[in-house]
């Protein structure tokens, strides 16, 4: 017979272990998009091919609306299961959601900043990994500032407007010469190896000037 | 004994306490690193501080966002309120002083900084918080920490604590990798992209460092077959740490008979898995601005090795260090200016 305390414990913690296979488990359900991306039919003839060889042949739509209903069931059953623990992830913030180092498309971007002198011209003070005339690289290459800018798959981040507010602010104060700032994101697209990479031309251009910015 | 039974004493083992006061030491100083960096950069108030008083949102006066604004309502003065108690909590978790209420207030206060500027916090920030928090309910103060000195007038006592929070964080790299190493589905991690995606990451301009960037598009272009050979490497690396579990218990009970055990010992894959980790995460900081990634992540590779070894290691680090200071008094005491 076990002593109490030992068994009161590996329950506690066999139920930890529990509540986090649950919470590792996807927290977004399957969309169409995900097939038409050239991994997603990958996975979709293996799955095909798997099923085949137990003798279940279906068609490739209706296997595609059976994933995206089971993974929204699954969804709900996780959300259901983990309600009762929520409070403690929103308190602590802890998640068992891992989409580490997941760089490597060929899509990606690079800020530019650019500033509007009196005359009205425009000038590049600063190409990420290029050009820093005023020094603010220390700044912009800092990691949870480039998470606040570094636009993701679906567009600008939330905290996006802040942060060109914040970083025209800082530009103006130091610069009297400027009356606004530009800045925005260069789409790249990398090409192979051998091939050369292509700008697609700017997005999420954001414009402040020194009266808006005013207090 | 049954099953139930081996369950309960396989979380009930005990082991010596150097290995989670070592996890303490080295998580707490990458948090306190990034904090101090914040700070140097003049972002806390930019950062955490509310959208009316310069912050980048999104918090503000009406939509306080934290539970502390929500008490204490949101200004300036008390995202620096939030920030000094990480500050102080880390490095209270540091030196061993009040460990576990250190641990569970800078979890709260990590927490209270995350929601203050969500895109701001990445994942190495909530890999950090789980790792504090299993700490902070483990004996990882009991030794080299002030808590130990207190309680042993010695930095450095042998005490032996329950084993189940590095079991805990075993886990936890095992669930990171595997789960890291399954959401590279993108066409640049698997054949599909001609495993390119090391290449492509070394181009990106906002994630590359700067000698990555001046490297001539000739010379990657040469390398592109060894950065596809690291792509591989990388992929099948995060996801054979599914079989991490297994050959860290595998390690830890070597003595034990078993055909299996004894390949997997002898063929010495987990200091084989640990090796790529490393030699990954040093690569990635050099080549990439990643921040504290690298750095968080590899402050939890302890936990994979035996607590002896661990012990063995502290004991001799701290012989040096005594002899090396001896040395310096000693030559000090015979050249007096």
């Amino acid at each position: 017979m076990p002593r109490l305390w030992p068994a009161l414990r590996a329950a506690l913690l066999t139920g930890i272990l529990v509540v986090q296979c649950v919470q590792a488990t996807p927290d977004r359900p399957i969309e169409p998009k995900g097939f038409e991306r050239a991994e997603g039919r990958r996975l979709l003839g293996w799955l095909e091919a798997s099923l085949a060889a137990f003798g279940m042949r279906t068609e490739r739509a209706r296997l595609e609306q059976e994933l995206m209903e089971d993974s929204k069931r699954l969804l709900t059953l996780r959300n259901t299961l983990l309600a009762p623990v929520a409070p403690f992830f929103y308190y602590t913030d802890t998640r068992q959601q891992w989409g580490l180092f997941l760089l490597g498309s060929n899509q990606c971007f690079r800020m530019h900043v650019e500033v509007q002198r009196r005359g009205g011209s425009w000038e590049l003070v600063y190409r990420a990994g290029a050009e820093d005339r005023l020094g603010l690289a220390p700044w912009l290459r800092y990691r949870r500032l480039r998470g606040i800018y570094n636009p993701s798959r679906v567009g600008a981040r939330r905290q996006y407007q802040g942060f060109v507010d914040w970083l025209s602010r800082r530009i103006l104060a130091e610069d009297p010469d400027s009356e606004a700032v530009r800045v925005s994101m260069e789409r790249l697209e990398i090409g192979a190896p051998g091939e050369p990479t292509t700008s697609h031309g700017l997005e999420h251009v954001e414009v402040r000037t020194r009266a808006e910015l005013s207090p | 004994m049954s099953l139930v039974e081996r369950w309960i004493r396989f979380w009930d083992r005990h082991e010596p306490a150097d290995t989670l006061a070592v996890l303490r030491v080295l998580v707490g100083s990458v948090v306190l690193a990034d904090l101090a960096q914040v700070a140097y950069l003049g972002l806390v108030e930019a950062l955490w501080a509310p959208i009316e008083e310069g912050g980048m949102g999104p918090s503000r006066y009406a939509l306080p966002v934290s539970v502390t604004y929500a008490w204490l309502s949101a200004s300036a003065q008390h995202a620096w309120l939030i920030y000094g108690v990480a500050c102080v909590a880390a490095t209270a978790l540091v030196l061993g002083a009040r460990t576990r209420t250190s641990a569970l207030l800078l979890v709260f206060a990590y927490a209270e900084l995350s929601r203050l500027s969500p895109d701001a916090d990445r994942g190495i920030d909530v890999l950090l918080r789980n790792a504090v928090l299993v700490l902070g309910f483990s004996g990882a103060g009991k030794t080299l920490s002030y808590d130990a000195w207190r309680t042993h007038g010695h930095l450095h006592p042998f005490v032996r604590v329950p084993s189940w929070p590095r079991v805990f964080i075993v886990l936890q790299l095992t669930v990171l990798y595997f789960g890291a190493g399954i959401l590279k589905q993108s066409p640049a991690w698997t054949s599909l992209g001609g495993y390119s995606a090391l290449f492509m990451v070394l181009q990106q301009p906002h994630y590359a460092s700067f000698a990555s960037l001046s490297l001539p598009p000739r010379l990657l272009v040469e390398l592109s077959p060894l950065f596809a050979a690291a792509t591989f490497v990388t992929v099948f690396w995060e996801r054979s740490a599914l079989a991490l579990p297994l050959l860290f218990f595998f390690r830890q009970g070597r003595s034990r008979a078993g055909r299996l055990r004894a390949i997997v010992n002898r063929a010495r894959l987990l200091e084989i898995w640990v090796a790529l980790g490393v030699v990954f995460h040093l690569s990635l900081a050099l080549s990439l601005e990643l921040g504290i990634f690298p750095w968080g992540c590899l402050a939890l590779y302890p936990a994979l090795a035996r607590p002896d070894t661990v012990r063995n290691v502290v004991v001799r680090g701290a012989a040096a260090a005594r002899h090396i200071g001896r040395g310096a008094m000693r030559a000090h005491a015979g050249n007096p200016r």
